[in-house]
């Protein structure tokens, strides 16, 4: 994501429990821990990710805790390890996605997070590659858009920022034909002018013979 | 490209049959009837003649060069006819037998064989398994879907057979002229992005009307759709979902991308306005063929009654556009041609006694005006209402400037004969407010697409060959899902 000029959140790996405090009182708290796995596919449905965590105790409770999880859960999962990053809390959590379809290639998703995405099911879809206006057009047409404006004394976020990240993904999607779906989720914004973050990315590839 | 499907000076019917309801034999009597200006071949080894014409054991035996080639023969005779139809010079083949493909594996066999020889010898293969083709230009009724229909200037592209015939006759009660129709069947080579092709730069076609179940080619259809589009109205009914709903998704986008969202956004992208269903197809055919493009979202409403205006009022706010008054001076203008208890606000209410001359002032009114983009006018039938007269003054009004103008009449029995003189006058008639409304949208977010600025897509300054090289250590790894 980096590459693509994504901000993820600063992290370190660790496999031991005293290497995860340590990496937590480098970045600061709070912090995020999430499990490293490559069969884990939902991890927070696994317990695999912990949220807001403030001090050395809760980062050695969570750790073990994910740890014990994940082995009654998932007994014949690798794990890696635990992944520890700081913690993003300001701003306004959207997604922002990419689903290849067959016929018509990527297809580009904005929705604003949580109960919006999965209950409403407030998204809009456009075709890759996409131009800033056509970007700005997605956001537009959600019903969701007036939360991004700004809503009841709430202030508005940077929409320019989201527009930018759509483009950015349109780019990677028609770059990288591997890439068959992908979400960002959440992807972190906040006021004008301030720098958004790709808190959690999940992607799912394909051999370019599939 | 498609010269000799569209233009045949001879055409062959390949199966053409002497037994009434045979599908060889109405198709024949359909070329005849339609007045048909070039040379008709009947071909059929066990007659002589057929409807008067002379019959042939076989194309080649004609004496002379054939253009077209109609074939009706069953399915396992198929291959044997087009053989012989291209040895008589034919450069574009119709097979309206059916059989193929949808019929399972032993038909796909027969349709590929089919298609390879017609492709290997550069000839067109409109079908299997389709209803024909018709072209009002020449008067061609290649089809067994009823008389020619009318002509004017919307054309046809259809996936169903069936719903072609359902088409043509729907066309014929709203005094609808048509172009070209193409029953595309099974589509073994012709598809609707020829089609679109053909059709976006085809001076007769004004709008393409499309009922399509899939799509051929994405990529293809995306571009010659946006082509089309750029000069001309496309209106696509899509029924069936997309294969991207089928497929298991990993990720809530592939979720959420389910069914036909992909057509959704292929066809915003491509200019193609969406018919939700078959009603919309010809409530937005109708108001693209006759009326011009509404330049803004101002809408002005004028009414002989309160109720239906404000269902029109909503649906426009609903829609998405503006709700517009009338100009002070020329509200006042207006006022005064108006009885006292009128309203000239909006909707202009005319009154339930409106006559006529109201609803004429009212109109040019809306005419002069330059803060109204389009006009929809209602009536309901009251006791003094006049719905025949009534329809001929909004024609007239409708002549007097350069509006969008769609009327709804509502109501049955009463208003049925003034609904007919907007039809043959050629203005859009609507059941109901909402259903123009929706018409008036359609138009609005073409217009409004046709204005786009240029596309130009940013590239931005990325790191190509990190994300190479880990995709390419991911799937080494057979590593599927990442993060």
């Amino acid at each position: 994501m980096r590459a693509y000029g994504f901000r993820v959140p600063g992290g370190f790996h660790a496999t031991h429990t005293y290497e995860a405090v340590e990496a937590a009182e480098r970045i600061g708290y709070p912090v995020v821990m999430k499990i490293v796995s490559p069969d884990v596919v939902h991890k927070s449905d696994l317990g695999g990710v912990r949220l807001n965590i403030s001090t050395a105790q809760g980062v050695r409770d969570a750790f073990d805790l994910m740890m014990l999880r994940i082995n009654q859960r998932l007994p014949d999962a690798r794990i890696e390890g635990i992944y520890v990053e700081k913690m993003v809390s300001k701003g306004l959590e959207i997604i922002i996605g990419m689903s290849r379809d067959p016929q018509f290639g990527p297809m580009l998703m904005f929705g604003l997070g949580g109960v919006f995405v999965e209950v409403m099911k407030d998204v809009t879809f456009y075709i890759a590659p996409i131009t800033h206006d056509e970007a700005m057009q997605m956001l537009m047409s959600t019903r969701s858009y007036k939360m991004l404006v700004g809503a009841r004394g709430q202030q508005g976020v940077d929409l320019k920022a989201i527009a930018t990240g759509l483009q950015r993904i349109s780019q990677l999607s028609t770059d990288f034909p591997q890439i068959a779906e992908l979400d960002i989720n959440p992807f972190i914004v906040g006021e004008f002018g301030t720098d958004p973050v790709a808190a959690d990315v999940r992607m799912a590839l394909q051999s370019p013979e599939d | 490209m498609l010269e000799p499907l569209l233009y045949p000076k001879t055409i062959a019917v390949v199966g053409a049959s002497k037994k009434p309801g045979k599908v060889g034999h109405e198709i024949l009597a359909n070329l005849i009837k339609g007045g048909f200006t070039g040379k008709i071949i009947p071909v059929n080894p066990t007659a002589d003649q057929v409807l008067d014409l002379p019959c042939y054991k076989s194309p080649v035996d004609c004496g002379e060069s054939i253009d077209l080639s109609l074939i009706v023969v069953p399915n396992r005779a198929v291959v044997e006819a087009v053989k012989s139809s291209i040895k008589a010079g034919a450069g574009a083949i119709v097979v309206i037998t059916a059989g193929f493909k949808e019929i399972g594996e032993e038909g796909a066999a027969l349709e590929r064989e089919v298609a390879e020889i017609c492709v290997s010898h550069g000839v067109r293969l409109l079908g299997p398994n389709c209803l024909g083709l018709i072209n009002t230009e020449n008067r061609m009724n290649a089809s067994f879907g009823g008389d020619i229909p009318m002509a004017g200037g919307v054309s046809v592209i259809s996936q169903s057979g069936a719903l072609c015939t359902a088409i043509l006759d729907t066309a014929a009660g709203l005094n609808l002229g048509l172009a070209k129709l193409f029953s595309i069947g099974n589509k073994a080579d012709v598809s609707e992005v020829d089609l679109l092709r053909v059709l976006g730069r085809d001076e007769q076609t004004k709008v393409i009307v499309g009922y399509l179940e899939d799509i051929t080619s994405g990529d293809d259809f995306i571009k010659a759709a946006t082509e089309a589009s750029t000069i001309k109205p496309v209106i696509i009914l899509k029924s069936g979902t997309t294969v991207a709903g089928l497929k298991a998704a990993s990720s809530h986008t592939g979720v959420l991308a389910g069914a036909d969202t992909a057509y959704g956004a292929a066809f915003m992208r491509s200019g193609v306005i969406r018919a939700e269903n078959y009603e919309d197809l010809f409530d937005f055919a109708t108001a693209f063929a006759i009326q011009p493009l509404p330049k803004g979202d101002r809408v002005l409403i004028i009414t002989n009654a309160g109720g239906p205006g404000t269902m029109a009022a909503d649906a426009v706010e609903n829609a998405g556009m503006r709700v517009m008054s009338l100009d002070r001076n020329v509200a006042t203008a207006l006022k005064s041609k108006l009885p006292a208890a009128a309203s000239v606000g909006n909707p202009i209410d005319v009154l339930g006694d409106a006559d006529p001359d109201r609803y004429l002032a009212a109109l040019e009114a809306a005419q002069e005006d330059d803060s109204v983009d389009a006009v929809i006018v209602i009536l309901t039938p009251q006791a003094m209402t006049r719905p025949v007269e009534t329809a001929r003054a909004i024609v007239v009004g409708c002549q007097k400037g350069d509006k969008t103008v769609l009327a709804s009449f509502m109501g049955g029995r009463g208003v049925l004969p003034g609904r007919d003189a907007l039809a043959a006058a050629g203005l859009p008639q609507y059941y109901s407010p909402e259903r123009a409304v929706a018409a008036l949208k359609a138009m609005h977010d073409y217009a409004a697409w046709k204005r786009r600025p240029p596309r130009i897509v940013a590239r931005f300054r990325v790191n190509t060959r990190r994300v190479e090289r880990i995709i390419t250590r991911c799937l080494r790894a057979n590593r599927r899902q990442l993060g």
